[in-house]
């Protein structure tokens, strides 16, 4: 396939240079994301300080289906399927906890932490026929979890759902090397919202990938924090990190103005006290491929996860995080840092939501047209890059050509 | 926050204390009337000019409560002041206020209330937003003409999925 990022461009706007707006609404494209894409790709499924001692566990959401992610007897973080091997029921139902063992509700099936079948019900209530499975051939060995691959890095749990995947080094690529100053568990999230969005996935991705937005969507209205002292940000691009990631990151010139944004009296000052790693004043937004977002204001960080439910329906997850050695004091001043901007009630989060639910609602009645995704700001913060590094790897793992909706010419 | 200040009075008369629980629930959905009603000045003139403004939720996740929205009486004004230049959620809010509870009464009078708040949108369709509770102290103003104010809210809610959020106090 002919690569999208390094594509020429010319005087006629290229093919690569547009998205087919079908590959956001349709259910075929839909179908294959999920049996090639989040298939075969490393999902990130929690942050390592939600199951930092043994037995803890989250359950998630990830890619349609319930998965449990554990720490066992050894600390080790396993993941499996959250369905129990006897009659389909989940076995765990809270989303959050810690526990000895799994224990299913309905018949009382027990699993160790390490995913083993260990009690099947009737050996807890004393039944008369605690022994009815003994000459059936059943065996509990054959009856336990099913795991699916789980690793960290940086702090953040991923899952994978194949059954050979490749290693997480390899799919992360580039990423660890630009973001291990910044994130890993020394943080912890103290905020956690999720939010059912009628729109597709992609979009909300998009839209936190492009900056474009950032300077009309918002900016014109004069409510944006990220008010980048003008010019001062203008040295910084977007780099690709391979397999889809890109990270746009800055050291310090990229200030925000929180007073010029309406966010803070003259007298309040949120900025200061930047997150280990991180410099006052700078920022940095990572992607990781194909469906998260890190995004870092200097003292308060931002990690945002898609759970694509159907074409016009995701459900967005999104975290603040803050260092794990917080003071009272600095804790609550990244709190509200946090909340003026990245909350549910914040400047910012509404008005993206707003857009990309009235992108979706407009694609889906519309047939045959197309988005441009053509901007070229030598990598700039404006620049489209981001989202072509993501359609080119997008495609590559669907086989779907990102700017027709049909199949890949091999 | 102080007690005694604001022009607020520790002092009640008897009839007002007599009063103080209808009055306040009066004030309470009167002023949540003045917010569904997208009068938001009215809405902020209930408030003491030391009162403190709180949304919060608890996160079975995280297992503790979380802080979604904290904020002075001058900082909600600034985020007022922000909504014409917004891009906010066109739907029309209501307030359905349950039982309220008076929980503490006399100059400083405290009253707990159940609501769920409903979204229409510009089509006619209606969608629940929220449910939670209205934790609120209110004060007995002698010196404004025996209104009363509130001096603290604090929003409990049970509902932690909030669809687009809200740019406007809830």
């Amino acid at each position: 396939m002919r690569s999208a990022t390094t594509a020429v461009p010319s005087r006629q706007l290229s093919e690569y240079d547009r998205v087919a707006n079908s590959i956001y609404t349709s259910e075929d494209t839909f179908d294959r994301e999920r049996s090639t894409l989040f298939a075969s790709a490393w999902l990130f499924a929690c942050h390592i300080s939600e199951i930092r001692d043994p037995g803890d566990f989250r359950v998630v959401d990830v890619n349609g289906e319930s998965i449990i992610v554990c720490r066992d007897e050894s600390a080790r973080v396993r993941a499996f399927r959250n369905v129990c091997s006897h009659r389909g029921c989940a076995v765990l139902r809270e989303p959050a906890g810690n526990s000895k063992n799994l224990r299913c509700i309905y018949h009382l099936w027990t699993y160790s932490l390490g995913g083993e079948l260990i009690g099947t019900g009737a050996d807890l209530r004393s039944l008369p026929r605690a022994d009815a499975y003994e000459g059936t051939g059943f065996e509990k060995a054959d009856f336990g979890l099913t795991e699916l691959a789980a690793d960290v890095r940086l702090g953040l749990v991923f899952v994978n759902f194949a059954p050979d995947p490749e290693s997480l080094d390899e799919f992360l690529a580039d990423v660890p090397s630009y973001a291990s100053p910044v994130l890993g568990d020394h943080l912890e999230v103290f905020h956690l919202h999720r939010s059912n969005v009628r729109t597709n996935w992609k979009l909300f991705s998009d839209n936190n990938r492009e900056g474009y937005h950032v300077y009309l969507h918002h900016l014109v209205r004069t409510t944006t924090p990220l008010l980048m002292k003008r010019g001062a940000g203008d040295h910084i691009k977007w780099r690709a990190l391979g397999n889809g990631h890109a990270i746009f990151a800055d050291t310090a010139t990229s200030a925000f103005d929180y007073q010029a944004g309406g966010y803070a009296s003259e007298e309040d000052d949120l900025t200061g006290n930047p997150l280990p790693g991180m410099v006052d004043g700078a920022s940095m937004l990572l992607y990781i491929f194909p469906d998260v977002l890190v995004n870092v204001r200097s003292n308060v960080m931002r990690i945002d996860r898609m759970e694509p439910v159907s074409p016009g329906m995701t459900v967005l997850e999104f975290r603040g995080l803050a260092a794990t050695d917080d003071s009272a004091r600095e804790r609550q001043d990244r709190i509200k840092t946090h909340n003026l901007v990245w909350g549910p009630f914040g400047r910012n989060l509404p008005e993206d939501i707003l857009a990309v639910e009235m992108q979706w609602n407009a694609m889906a009645t519309t047939t045959g047209s197309s988005s441009v995704i053509a901007r070229r700001e030598d990598d700039g913060f404006m620049d489209d890059v981001s989202l072509r590094i993501f359609y080119e790897e997008w495609s590559r793992r669907t086989g779907i050509a990102y700017w027709s909706g049909e199949e890949v010419e091999s | 926050m102080s007690r005694a200040s604001d022009g607020l009075d520790s002092s009640i008369p008897d009839s007002a204390l007599a009063q103080a629980g209808t009055a306040v629930i009066q004030a309470l959905v009167a002023n949540l009337r003045a917010l569904d009603d997208g009068e938001y000045s009215a809405w902020l003139s209930y408030f003491a000019d030391d009162a403190e403004y709180r949304v919060s939720g608890y996160s079975s996740v995280l297992r503790h409560e979380q802080t979604f929205w904290c904020a002075s009486k001058q900082e909600l004004a600034a985020i007022i002041d922000l909504l014409p230049r917004q891009v906010v959620d066109p739907s029309r809010q209501l307030h359905i206020v349950g039982l309220a509870g008076i929980t503490e009464k006399g100059p400083w009078t405290q009253v707990r209330a159940p609501f769920a708040l409903y979204k229409t949108d510009p089509q006619g369709a209606s969608r629940l937003f929220a449910v939670g509770t209205y934790d609120d102290s209110w004060a007995y103003a002698p010196h404004e003409g025996g209104r009363w104010a509130c001096v603290a809210r604090h929003v409990r809610l049970d509902t932690t999925e909030l669809g687009s959020g809200s740019h406007v106090p809830i």
